[in-house]
């Protein structure tokens, strides 16, 4: 299969999708204020698209700069859980616990106590986006050959040496499948942490055209807000490709004869 | 030069509740510089008796001596290959082979040197910057081989290391591992469950009887050394100790002549 090709039926998808949309949109007569078709959406968005454009800037960075504090603690507690089983004990409850926490309320008190920084921001992302990659990669660490372990301890390696080298690169591919969701999430993280105490970035930009009812331009900051989300998964789908080649390998090997069991 | 000496090892593991002995009062000595080989039927606890040795299990009863001191549990003193070759997935043939002498406190470099001076002799030439996946068996339990060898021990625990060769490549590794042996002159305690490749191989065999397993027998194998492959397992001094370990062993080989 070539590469562009896989995609073809996911485009079709939409483009039926788009098609579809239109037609009832004109037939019924809705107004766009009320529900806009995709010609009317691209004709708004590309008519607003420096506007659209500096707005998604801070968005992306909140995102991936949120997602980043995530992954490093993310994987320094999945560490931490992994080593110490007191440590366990006493996070993986409240770890759990955090996920219940409604971000959007918990949003308006940490711009009160730490001010219009970037810093709650950061916050608010990566306590949406740490939760999967703790977790996979605690698995990960926990999922590594027993045998391998006993081979390395018999060899005299220390406890860090074994994190390092059989444990870790073993949970790498735990690690990435969390880092995929938690990147998806990331885009969501920093739209929510711009509804508040925000005067710049696509969440921000979006209450206001809520109230101006600029429905076409909404749908166009969706839509752009969709596209970073798809470009972020694509950029740790490519981390992952080139840190751990040799699960690509492994993989690869695994679906090379897939058509001929199909 | 040290020696290895598995004193009256009793173990026994639980399995769903029932108790299942496995090993009952086995004894196994391996003099300093000496090549002992232990040889018992499938199942009969013959890993379980080498990962004791090895420090990764304790015994129910007996310890483990090395140089006359208790050494039971302690790991790292001898160098140990499982029996399955646990490849690391994500290191290149040549740095799990660099492996055995990092974790002995070598700088990877130099390991790595060292390593790869090794790989033509070992069939592995080539082969250096390929992922264990793509290797062969026999040439993944090589790789292992070799890393175990490299790892700076005098003491090596080799649990069936030629298991998963064909017959011609068995045949060379043995001869090889050999030399190797009288070259490096290291203490080598192997399990297989190979007549042949015990008698080549081995000063002395221990017999294991079926689970739980005893020392059935001891054999000292008098055949001189160097042991030249086609001359060693063809002579009649070779052929009468396999008939009597058979014969130990309860198969009564078909006598023709
Ligand atoms: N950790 C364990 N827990 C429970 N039972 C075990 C464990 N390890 C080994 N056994 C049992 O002990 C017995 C001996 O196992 P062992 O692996 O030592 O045999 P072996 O002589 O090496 O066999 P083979 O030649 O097939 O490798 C087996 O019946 C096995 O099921
Ligand atoms: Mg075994």
């Amino acid at each position: 299969m070539k590469p562009w090709t896989r995609y073809l039926p996911s485009a079709a998808l939409l483009v039926i999708a788009g098609l579809a949309w239109q037609w009832i949109v004109t037939a019924r007569h809705i107004p766009s204020f009320i529900l806009p078709g995709p010609v009317d959406i691209a004709q708004t968005a590309w008519r607003l698209r420096s506007l659209l454009l500096t707005n998604a800037l801070p968005t992306t960075e909140i995102a991936v700069l949120g997602f980043l504090v995530a992954l490093a603690a993310g994987v320094l507690l999945a560490i931490a859980i992994h080593l110490s089983r007191v440590v366990e004990l006493a996070l993986y409850p409240l770890i759990i616990a955090s996920q219940a926490i409604p971000v959007l309320a918990l949003a308006p008190i940490m711009l009160l106590v730490l001010g219009f920084t970037i810093g709650p921001k950061l916050i608010i992302v990566a306590l949406i986006c740490f939760f999967p990659i703790t977790v996979n990669t605690v698995d990960g660490l926990r999922a590594v050959d027993p045998d391998l372990i006993r081979m390395m301890r018999s060899l005299g390696a220390h406890r860090l040496t074994i994190l390092r080298e059989a444990e870790l690169p073993g949970a790498l591919p735990y690690l990435f499948s969390g880092a995929k969701v938690a990147v998806t999430f990331s885009v969501i993280g920093a739209l929510y942490s711009e509804y508040v105490g925000s005067t710049e970035g696509l969440g921000y930009l979006m209450t206001q055209l809520q109230n101006q009812f600029e429905t076409g331009a909404l749908f166009g900051a969706m839509a752009l807000l969709t596209a970073i989300g798809v470009a972020l998964f694509a950029a740790v789908t490519l981390a992952e490709r080139l840190l751990i080649p040799w699960h690509r390998d492994e993989r690869a090997a695994l679906y090379t004869n897939r058509k001929g069991y199909r | 030069m040290k020696g290895i000496e598995a004193r009256e090892i009793s173990r026994t593991f639980r399995v769903d509740g029932h108790a299942l002995p496995v090993l009952c009062g086995v004894s196994v000595a391996a003099p300093p510089g000496g090549f002992v080989a232990v040889l018992g039927p499938s199942g009969s606890g013959k890993s379980t008796l080498l990962s004791i040795m090895a420090g990764l299990d304790r015994p129910d009863a007996g310890r483990v001596v090395v140089d006359g001191r208790d050494v039971t549990g302690r790991l790292g003193l001898a160098g140990y290959m499982p029996q399955r070759d646990l490849l690391l997935p994500w290191r290149r043939t040549l740095d799990n082979v660099a492996l055995g002498p990092e974790l002995s406190g070598m700088s990877r470099a130099d390991a790595r040197r060292l390593a790869a001076s090794h790989f033509p002799r070992f069939g592995l030439a080539g082969f250096e910057r390929a992922y264990p996946r793509t290797l062969s068996g026999g040439m993944r339990q090589r790789a292992a081989l070799l890393r175990t060898f490299l790892s700076e021990r005098e003491i090596l625990l080799l649990d069936e290391p030629l298991g998963a060769l064909d017959a011609m490549t068995r045949m060379d590794l043995q001869s090889w591992l050999l030399d190797v042996w009288e070259e490096m002159r290291k203490t080598i305690v192997l399990v297989t469950h190979d007549v042949d490749e015990a008698i080549y191989l081995a000063d002395r065999i221990y017999l294991l009887s079926s689970r739980p397993a005893r020392v059935s027998a001891v054999l000292d194998v008098d055949l001189r050394r160097p042991r030249p492959y086609d001359e060693i397992v063809t002579s009649t001094r070779f052929l009468s100790l396999k008939r009597e370990i058979l014969g130990l062993l309860g198969h009564r080989p078909v006598v023709t002549t």
